[in-house]
């Protein structure tokens, strides 16, 4: 029993060196000092209205990199060797993928709350998960490496398409949209669930599934 | 030459270019349509969605250039008999070439758009083009340094927020970025092709990065750092958009009244053409303006830079701005051009009306100019003249001769009770 909690130790410093977490939480810090020093100047970026300009708020942008960041824990040089590791190993990844967002979540918000612009926290905290979610979502399709892609692509699109003019957004723009929309919220939270169902649907979970429903296809032919 | 099209045919970015096509072609029309036909509008609409491609290349080139020590290259290139210098060189043109490539994408597709009707001044079209391809180069060489000096499990991510705080900060102090190309500015070919040499100097200090850290090669590692502030400085420096001389052979049409375009709105002419026949067609027989002239082509106003200005005195042609194609902003200048006709002879200050019937009648006109509907713009002018402006367009819905009894009544009531010095 007390080996085998040495060894889970071990694993776990082990799986933290090699995954450089020390620099996701660096990262996530400095995205929480950057939010709560810069996070309320506002970019002017275009906008898909007549002519018109918008203004995205940086912390908007950090939302994103401090959403993505925790999600960079799952990338490792062996990924495939690993993808055949037990399930003592696969929680210890969960275990560091959620709380290094848990600490990357903590510092954006707590970023949020000391800047300049007020009722920015509420929208920090919409935002966040949707794009873990995004990020989770990207990792598991595109790769883990490319984690960034879909949510960087979602945000393009919020800030070109999202604004309706006269300092009014769409309500599907989850980084932006007043936080009293309930809509806006529930599509929040459906991202982050369509993300950790992306993540926690392991290429063998799905061929578990598939061989319960096909028996045949899934055996191994001599 | 070999040595390039392999890593042309290698570089993991020719898998970016259909994508980044793809946005860049849904950024270019998915939004409103006005550009068509106008060509430094069209121009400015292609070089937004550089904009936007450069977003994304920042990542891609950061995630290319991180790959050599993803893979564990980096020791074997440091000892290759080819200088890293040149292998470097030829990865980031390769990379860059396939961004651009979806960039070219764009550029035809905005070219074909507006060719089909060929208004003059296709070459403005070409400088924002231009202009476009600096953040688009920009943001490959700033992708790759980051790619190159940081871990790269961050590379992708630190690189395109950190492009995006740059390029901002740009925007900003440099009018990097163009929302609109209305005809009246100009942009300086000079200053984009030394902004695009300040990138092209980023790009060769990028590349000169040590792949391994021995010896001095610690200085190496600073051009990367010395090209961006080489970039922002020229950036800083140099002034891109300056104001038009008006065109001395504008774009004239005669009817009720005269009106003159820049050639470059050569599309807007049957919007200007139904205008003027609802400007005949007012019930009232009003005074006209001889002419009335397109934004920046009265000669009014002499600009200084982009935020100053001196207006002249004298007896200049009123100004409408029809930027967008919009019928109500083209309303608008007639209409405030008519009711100063009409109410040419009354004094500067004369006695304040509390019911406002001048703006009451400029209303009415607008809306009769305009076609009716409701206007495309929004207001934040007092209450008293917005409630002026609403009993103005209630009046254009009555009949014409009441309309006519109306405004009649309401100008002599005007001049003689509100036209004269208190």
């Amino acid at each position: 029993m007390n080996s085998d909690r040495v060894t889970h130790l071990r694993m776990a410093l082990l799986y933290l060196s090699t995954r450089k977490v020390h620099l996701i939480i660096l990262g996530a810090v400095a995205l929480g000092v950057a939010t709560a020093v810069w996070g309320s100047w506002e970019a002017a970026t275009p906008a898909a209205l007549d002519g018109n300009e918008t203004h995205v708020p940086l912390w908007r942008l950090f939302a994103v990199g401090s959403a993505i960041l925790p999600v960079l824990s799952l990338t490792g040089p062996l990924d495939t060797l690993e993808a055949a590791a037990g399930p003592a190993y696969f929680r210890l990844r969960h275990t560091v993928l959620f709380a290094t967002f848990a600490v990357s979540f903590a510092c954006i918000v707590y970023g949020g709350a000391l800047q300049a612009e007020a009722g920015t926290v509420p929208l920090v905290v919409r935002a966040t998960p949707a794009w873990f979610g995004l990020a989770l979502l990207s990792a598991r399709i595109l790769g883990r490496r490319s984690a960034w892609i879909l949510p960087w692509a979602v945000m393009c699109a919020l800030i070109y398409w999202g604004p309706r003019g006269q300092g009014a957004y769409h309500w599907w723009d989850f980084s932006a949209s007043p936080p009293a929309t309930t809509s806006t919220a529930w599509l929040s939270a459906a991202l982050f669930a369509l993300g950790v169902g992306a993540h926690l649907l392991t290429p063998w979970r799905v061929r578990t599934a598939t061989r319960f429903r096909f028996p045949r296809q899934t055996e191994h032919q001599p | 030459m070999r040595a390039v099209t392999l890593h042309l045919r290698t570089t993991p970015a020719r898998w970016a270019v259909l994508p980044l096509a793809a946005l860049g072609l849904a950024i270019l029309f998915g939004r409103s349509r006005y550009w068509i036909g106008i060509w430094p509008e069209a121009g400015a609409a292609a070089q937004i969605t550089g904009y936007f491609l450069s977003l994304f290349a920042a990542g891609v080139s950061a995630w290319i250039a991180a790959q050599v020590t993803v893979r564990g290259m980096r020791e074997q290139l440091a000892a290759a008999a080819r200088r890293s210098i040149g292998v470097e060189a030829g990865r980031l043109a390769a990379a860059a070439a396939w961004i651009v490539m979806a960039y070219l994408v764009v550029a035809v597709a905005a070219f074909a758009a507006t060719a089909r009707t060929f208004p003059p001044g296709v070459g403005a079209f070409f400088s924002y083009l231009l202009l476009g391809l600096v953040p688009v180069l920009a943001s490959t060489a700033w992708g790759w340094l980051v790619g190159r000096l940081l871990a790269p499990m961050l590379a992708a991510v630190c690189a395109l927020m950190g492009w995006f705080v740059l390029t901002s900060l740009l925007g900003q102090f440099a009018q990097s970025l163009r929302i609109s190309g209305p005809p009246w500015l100009a942009l300086d070919l000079t200053t984009i092709l030394l902004r695009l040499a300040a990138v092209i100097v980023l790009a060769a200090g990028v590349c000169v990065i040590p792949l391994t850290y021995r010896g001095r090669t610690v200085v190496r590692a600073l051009a990367g750092p010395l090209g961006v502030a080489l970039v922002v400085v020229v950036h800083v420096n140099t002034t891109l958009v300056t104001y038009r001389q008006p065109a001395s052979d504008p774009l004239c049409v005669q009817g009720a009244i005269e009106y003159c375009l820049w050639p470059e709105h050569e599309k807007y002419i049957p919007l200007v053409k139904a205008a003027d026949a609802r400007v005949a067609a007012l019930p009232a027989d009003l005074p006209l303006p001889p002419r009335v002239v397109d934004y920046a082509l009265s000669g009014s106003t002499v600009y200084v830079d982009l935020t100053h200005s001196i207006e002249r005195q004298g007896d200049f042609p009123h100004e409408f701005d029809i930027s967008e194609g919009s019928r109500w902003g083209l309303a608008r200048g007639i209409a405030t051009a008519i009711s100063r006709e009409i109410f040419k002879s009354c004094a500067v200050q004369a006695k304040p009306d509390p019911e406002r019937r001048r703006d009451q009648i400029f209303a009415w006109l607008e809306w009769r100019i305009a076609g009716g509907g409701s206007p495309d713009y929004t207001t934040d002018a007092p209450g008293e003249m917005q409630d002026a402006w609403t009993v103005g367009r209630q009046t254009a819905t009555r009949s014409e001769p009441e309309q006519a009894e109306w405004v009649n009544r309401t100008i002599s009531e005007v001049k003689t009770l509100h036209c004269h010095e208190q």
